[in-house]
């Protein structure tokens, strides 16, 4: 690297084709001579408008401007992308769209002569309940005779997971936190219960797959003629693989959290109240974007994108952020992005220097961070002190909408019951003496019907 | 006319992975073909035409 010249964005330095760099609180991407040759086929073939015109690739604009460094062939302006992800935050219909659009990618890459030459999951993002490949630099030229390159890259990012996710467990989804290019297939195969060998593409796909690279291992390829892997080969390849996705599934249902708003302990007119306050309070900050914390399946997450709001809907319970999927896939939903994450140990900086995938905060702050029945779990279960969570949520958004629940609400109740030791400290006066050093609070109102309190505050941190 | 040879990208295709896909050819394209000369065959006794675009380059 020259001095003077910043990184390239999250993870892009890989791809010889280019990267993505920051101008002037721009993102673009950069296309080098050697990709030229590609980029040009991407454009040319019809392929680049097939996949913009069916949302499956992200837009973009070549301006005439400097490349980032030499020798570059083009500069572009790719659509904006609210918010980055990442799939081991997604729950299981979310990795599942996200296959789904990458094979179709791929296929419509075959009928226009190129190949995807990169099936990594990073490179799918989500504007709300819609996958869209957001790497335009995925393709190249596809010889007619070879594999497709991607295979083992498909089945360690999707497949495997999927499988995982689908007859294992499906928190098994974290499993690519631990490695950034998909659990190994013989983690996999060993992980999968024996009945999965009795699915064909199952056993295809992972088991026999796993055990070819351990057979064959590093073993050269490079430098062979290309054989017999016709086209119809590779659509059959993408067929099989689509019908082992599809097969897949994942029923969302048992948890405590996913049924938690059939079991509350608020009544009907107290939850209305709720909703009144909450959405009055949105109303005031006007936020443009919104994290909301401990969504559960995000039904306040509603009332912040009806006033505007792109909103992420984070929850720990996979199966409440599922059912959230569900209802948002069912609606075509284009301002709420559910996503699975444990708020005790959220999404840390990650990959090569700590720089490819950012932390959750490093993705912020938000304008509004939403904290509704979270606190009392933090502080009570997780052991986190009020200073400490009121330093993160000050860090991490501008303004604060935050429910207090007291040591007398039945579920406080229900929790010190069981660790009577945890209440030191667990009060009202504490509570806001420890937010007041962080925030300006704005405005407080009791929740009617219930000794539950609800803040607006506004983060003292200058940014 | 001589084949040129296979050259590859930055990533790293497997070996095991990419001998698979060799091993399979033969059923996969047998798979799509049958797959869709079925919905050829449909599509001739249906209204609607051919339900799976037609492969046109064989």
């Amino acid at each position: 690297m020259l001095v003077g010249e910043a990184p390239p964005v999250s993870g892009s330095f890989r791809d010889p084709a280019g990267h993505v760099f920051r101008r002037d609180g721009r993102i673009l991407r950069q296309v080098n001579h050697v990709y030229a040759a590609d980029y040009d086929q991407l454009i040319a073939s019809g392929l680049y408008r097939a996949l913009t015109e069916r949302s499956l690739l992200v837009r973009h604009e070549e301006v005439a401007e400097a490349p980032d460094r030499e020798p570059g062939y083009r500069v572009l302006v790719p659509e904006h992308i609210p918010f980055i992800s990442y799939p081991f935050e997604w729950a299981f219909s979310q990795l599942k769209a996200a296959a789904r659009a990458t094979l179709s990618v791929h296929r419509i890459a075959v009928e226009h002569g190129m190949v995807l030459k990169d099936a990594s999951a990073f490179n799918i993002q989500f504007v709300g309940s819609s996958p869209i490949l957001i790497d335009s630099l995925s393709f190249e030229r596809w010889v007619e005779g070879t594999p497709w390159v991607a295979y083992r890259q498909f089945c360690q990012h999707f497949l495997g997971p999927l499988a995982l996710m689908s007859a294992t467990d499906v928190r098994l989804g974290t499993l690519s936190r631990l490695f950034i290019d998909g659990p190994p297939l013989d983690l996999v195969s060993t992980l999968l219960p024996i009945t999965s060998k009795f699915h064909p593409s199952l056993l295809v796909h992972l088991h026999l797959h796993s055990r070819a690279q351990a057979k064959h291992g590093g073993a050269a390829i490079a430098g062979r003629t290309p054989t017999s892997f016709t086209r119809h080969a590779m659509l059959g390849l993408v067929d099989h693989l689509e019908s082992a996705i599809e097969r897949l599934a994942y029923k969302a249902a048992g948890t405590t959290w996913a049924d938690y708003y059939a079991n509350t302990n608020y009544t009907d007119a107290a939850m209305a109240g709720k909703h009144q306050l909450v959405a009055g309070m949105l109303d005031a900050a006007r936020p443009s974007t919104t994290w909301d914390l401990g969504a559960n399946t995000g039904a306040f997450s509603r009332l912040a994108a009806d006033v505007g709001a792109y909103t992420i809907a984070i929850d720990g319970d996979p199966a409440a952020v599922e059912r959230a999927v569900l209802a948002g896939q069912a609606r075509n939903e284009r301002r709420i992005l559910p996503l699975v994450m444990d708020l005790a140990n959220p999404t840390g900086a990650m990959g090569w220097a700590h720089e490819e995938r950012s932390s959750l905060a490093g993705r912020g702050p938000a304008d509004v961070v939403l904290a509704l029945g979270l606190i009392h779990h933090l502080t009570l279960s997780n052991h986190v002190p009020f200073a400490m969570t009121a330093d993160y949520l000050a860090r991490i958004g501008r303004t604060l909408i935050v429910e207090f629940v007291p040591p007398t609400d039945s579920q406080v109740v229900g929790m010190l019951s069981r660790m009577p030791k945890a209440e030191a400290g667990y009060s009202v006066d504490r509570f806001e003496q420890a937010y007041r050093e962080r925030f300006r609070i704005l405005e407080s109102e009791s929740i009617p019907g219930t000794e539950r309190r609800l803040y607006r505050m506004e983060s003292r941190r200058e940014r | 006319m001589t084949t040129p040879p296979i050259v590859f990208g930055y990533l790293d295709p497997g070996t095991g992975s990419y001998l698979l896909q060799l091993a399979l050819a033969g059923a996969l394209a047998a798979s799509y073909a049958v797959k869709h000369f079925w919905a050829r065959i449909k599509g001739l006794f249906s209204r609607s035409g051919p339900t799976v675009q037609n492969d046109a380059r064989g």
